[in-house]
């Protein structure tokens, strides 16, 4: 990305181009104004987009910090999956931890300090996305996300991609998914299949060539 | 294809929760195989978890295939006709299940007593992977087996939380109690006409049903104990 000073600096020199501002007309200089005024926004716009993205990852973390503070291992395991609705295979790939580890949490087995802080990220960041008006946090979580057929990415893949803060957006819909991707998981397109799963006659999920 | 570590591939080793219910992947000893002679062997189910059971019961046959001894896979591409199975009792030797004599085996000679070693979901999912490999020479990516599987999975995955909440602390369990709760979670899917169970055929429905489970065992325990 542009930094910002770059982009001042590029704008202020490009007005020098043109000779004579007496000369211009008066279209001219509304012109020259609204370029100005564009860059002004477009500058803006950056510096008020990343500062949002910090405060959402510094308010992630204090949430975050909240909930591992204030709750066990076994309640936290209890929020995300009786509370919220998460399997526990997700709660393992959200937290980067095996599910063997999970397990051993479920089964009174110790945790680290930063296992704890993983799993009060989860639990923050569906705290966020309820507030971002998401019904069902856990759910949507697990949904295919809106892709062109062949595609298969869901939050929780982003989520275990470090990309919080992009799912919030896409939640917000701030960004369709496919930009979203386009920059948190740049190659996501070269992964499409020819394949899909579709129900059969006798009702069992089966795998067959997409579009047969 | 893809590989897994063994702390990625494994859910438990040494022994598997008997409130989990058997499914693919699972590893159990001292089974007769017939065809393979009359000494007891470790065998790994094979069979897809879609085909294994009726309600809770399971099939009378069930596809597996012999566990033996096998080098340290490095590269999971190769090794077409085995299932790498790494470090499958924690004491640093590797293992792989042979596609190569899979055959069937009784229901009844898999217990919940001789069962050793659970895969995790990821594990189910490679397991599938290579079978369709082995049998179709065809390599399909895993997000696709994850689609077609979720329903069942799911499903067993809530049966395992209902016997948990409704029994109590896995590790007490016994084989008979497991199987009393196991029928109590497969009528309570079919009630109100098969909501519940209808439901399981939507991924969009699975958060809301694994809520609805905890909740639902945990009445049942509660009146019960009255």
């Amino acid at each position: 990305m542009t930094s910002t000073l770059e982009r001042t600096t590029a704008t202020a020199v490009a007005p020098a181009v043109t000779a004579d501002y007496a000369e211009t007309n008066a279209t001219r200089a509304i012109s020259i104004s609204a370029s100005w005024l564009r860059t002004d926004v477009d500058i803006l716009r950056d510096d008020v987009h990343a500062l949002h993205e910090r405060t959402r990852t510094l308010d992630l973390d204090d949430r975050a910090h909240a909930k591992a503070t204030s709750a066990g291992v076994p309640e936290l395991l209890a929020e995300l999956t009786s509370s919220r609705g998460m399997s526990w295979s997700d709660v393992a790939a959200a937290a980067g931890v095996s599910v063997s580890a999970i397990r051993k949490w479920r089964n009174g087995g110790a945790a680290s300090a930063e296992n704890r802080n993983s799993l009060g990220r989860i639990a923050a960041l569906l705290d966020v996305l309820e507030e971002s008006a998401v019904a069902e946090p856990a759910q949507w979580m697990e949904m295919k996300l809106p892709l062109p057929s062949g595609y298969t990415i869901r939050p929780i893949d982003l989520y275990v991609t470090g990309h919080a803060e992009a799912l919030i957006d896409i939640a917000e819909q701030r960004q369709d998914a496919e930009s979203v991707l386009d920059q948190a998981m740049p190659g996501w397109r070269d992964h499409r299949s020819d394949y899909e799963v579709v129900v059969d006659a006798e009702g069992e999920r089966i795998i067959r060539p997409r579009g047969k | 294809m893809d590989a897994l570590t063994p702390d990625d591939l494994y859910e438990e080793r040494n022994g598997v929760s008997y409130a989990r219910p058997i499914l693919q992947g699972d590893v159990f000893e001292d089974v007769i195989v017939p065809g393979l002679g009359d000494t007891p062997l470790t065998v790994q189910v094979v069979m897809h978890p879609c085909s294994m059971r009726r309600g809770v019961q399971l099939v009378q046959r069930i596809q597996v295939a012999p566990v033996g001894a096998y080098e340290k896979v490095g590269d999971w591409d190769r090794h077409l006709r085995v299932m790498p199975l790494p470090d499958l009792r924690e004491d640093g030797k590797h293992y792989a299940a042979q596609f190569l004599d899979t055959t069937a085996v009784p229901a009844s000679s898999l217990t919940l007593e001789n069962r050793i070693a659970s895969l995790s979901r990821q594990g189910i999912l490679v397991l599938q992977q290579r079978i369709v490999k082995d049998h179709a020479r065809l390599d399909l990516p895993l997000n696709l087996f994850l689609e077609q599987s979720a329903p069942v999975l799911t499903e067993a995955e809530m049966q395992e939380s209902w016997v948990e909440a409704a029994l109590g602390v896995a590790t007490a369990l016994n084989a008979a109690d497991v199987e009393v709760a196991a029928t109590d979670f497969q009528n309570w899917l079919d009630e109100e006409e098969g909501r519940r169970r209808k439901a399981l055929e939507s991924d969009l429905n699975h958060a809301d049903l694994r809520r609805e489970v905890r909740t639902a065992a945990s009445e049942r325990r509660a009146q019960m104990s009255r």
